[in-house]
């Protein structure tokens, strides 16, 4: 039963990076089930994200089309790290021409370019179009592009 | 569980650092659309969504302490009851106004969030825990706008030695305890923001002095978060305008 809610879940896209789920992005903390109520923990990315509120609504509508019919979502306080992304996660963002994190340990390393592999990439600015990435340029190809925070 | 008095002191210290955060959110904003190129618009448009973040975080630790609604206390508080620092409340000038204050604001928020992220308050902790990992980029951030204004031209320079004058003596504001802290610090709840002045000085003033620009001497430091400039009173008015218009509404 619990498991077709985590099914359901998979359906919920980060709407900033629709290429991802929320299950696999790590932000999915438990699921439990008794008869038709459903409880879900989960935590938010960032603090300031905006896609939040969307987040709840669309964790809701998904787990009702599973049968639930009662839901609760519960915002845990546990902070959330890249390390909590899966690596499937990790290797979809860079097919999606986005630097996925690094490792914790070399969060302060510049990452790859995701169009050619080079190491020369300056970082333009931390900040990009979302609060979850920042914006280099790759020295070797000229790409413009986003990398995911490692956090 | 808190005792009362531990409680109400965490009230006032959970507010007054929720009050910097809406009040610099405010300022950050009111560049979106006018950043002087495209990606600091954006730039500063995450800045403020962050920092509002965080003031949302702290302001739901207090209500979890005594029931408060945030944005009852965002929005309807009037600029005599605010708590921020004087440093936030200052107009937004020009770029190197902005960003010298970002980059003094940002490097005292990574000094106290990492001593906050030790406190005996489990809650605090995790939140400043969390917390801190945005503000590394945002003094990375502001680090960088800090080389490039000490050291570009004449005139970057100029005006970004003009703006540490006039906001360097708010710096040390933040340093102050409000009357009710002593007993956190005692507790282990709140980091002793006294003693990170030191450090703090040493870290920006090396900095500072890296990229030709000059600290000053003295100056004036606020003497508590209840004094305030007429600046507050006209942002805040601007801010609350829309929640004030209409109070029953249930979003904007």
């Amino acid at each position: 039963m619990v498991e077709r809610y985590w099914e359901a879940l998979k359906g919920v896209k980060d709407p900033e990076i629709p290429v991802l789920n929320i299950v696999e992005m790590g932000m999915v903390l438990s699921v439990e089930a008794e008869g038709e109520r459903v409880r879900v923990r989960f935590r938010p990315t960032f603090s300031g994200c905006p896609a939040l509120r969307l987040i709840r609504q669309e964790m809701e509508k998904a787990l009702r089309e599973a049968g639930a019919q009662e839901v609760e979502v519960v915002e845990a306080k546990t902070p959330w790290s890249t390390e909590d992304m899966t690596q499937e996660a990790k290797a979809k963002l860079l097919g999606y021409g986005v630097a996925p994190p690094m490792p914790l340990s070399m969060a302060e390393a510049n990452p790859p370019c995701p169009r050619c592999g080079s190491l020369q990439v300056e970082l333009k600015n931390p900040f990009g179009a979302t609060l979850c990435k920042m914006l280099f340029q790759c020295a070797a190809c000229g790409e413009v592009f986003e990398a995911f925070k490692t956090v | 569980m808190l005792d009362p008095y531990l409680k109400e002191a965490l009230v006032a210290r959970l507010t007054a650092w929720a009050d910097d955060e809406v009040v610099l959110a405010q300022r950050l904003s009111e560049w979106v659309g006018h950043a002087p190129i495209l990606e600091e618009d954006i730039a500063i448009a995450n800045l403020a969504q962050d920092e509002l973040g965080h003031a949302k975080v702290w302001l739901e630790l207090r209500q979890e302490l005594d029931g408060s609604d945030p944005d009852h206390l965002v929005f309807f508080r009037d600029p005599l009851e605010y708590q921020n620092a004087v440093l936030v409340e200052l107009p937004k000038g020009d770029w190197a106004f902005t960003m010298v204050r970002q980059y003094l604001f940002d490097a005292y928020e990574n000094l106290w969030l990492k001593e906050a992220a030790q406190s005996a308050y489990p809650p605090l902790a995790e939140a400043a825990g969390r917390i801190l990992k945005e503000e590394k980029f945002h003094l990375r951030h502001s680090s960088l706008w800090l080389e490039r204004l000490g050291q570009g031209t004449e005139e970057s320079h100029r005006r970004a030695q003009e703006a540490l004058d006039t906001l360097f003596p708010y710096v040390r504001q933040l340093f102050q305890l409000l009357p009710t802290d002593e007993a956190l610090v005692e507790a282990g709840i709140l980091p002793d923001l006294r003693a990170l002045e030191a450090p703090y000085l040493e870290e920006v003033e090396a900095r500072l002095e890296r990229v030709g620009l000059r600290p000053p001497q003295g100056g004036y430091v606020p003497k508590s978060r209840q004094e305030h400039t007429e600046y507050l009173w006209s942002l805040l008015a601007e801010m609350q305008s829309v929640a004030r218009w209409d109070p029953e509404a249930k979003a904007w």
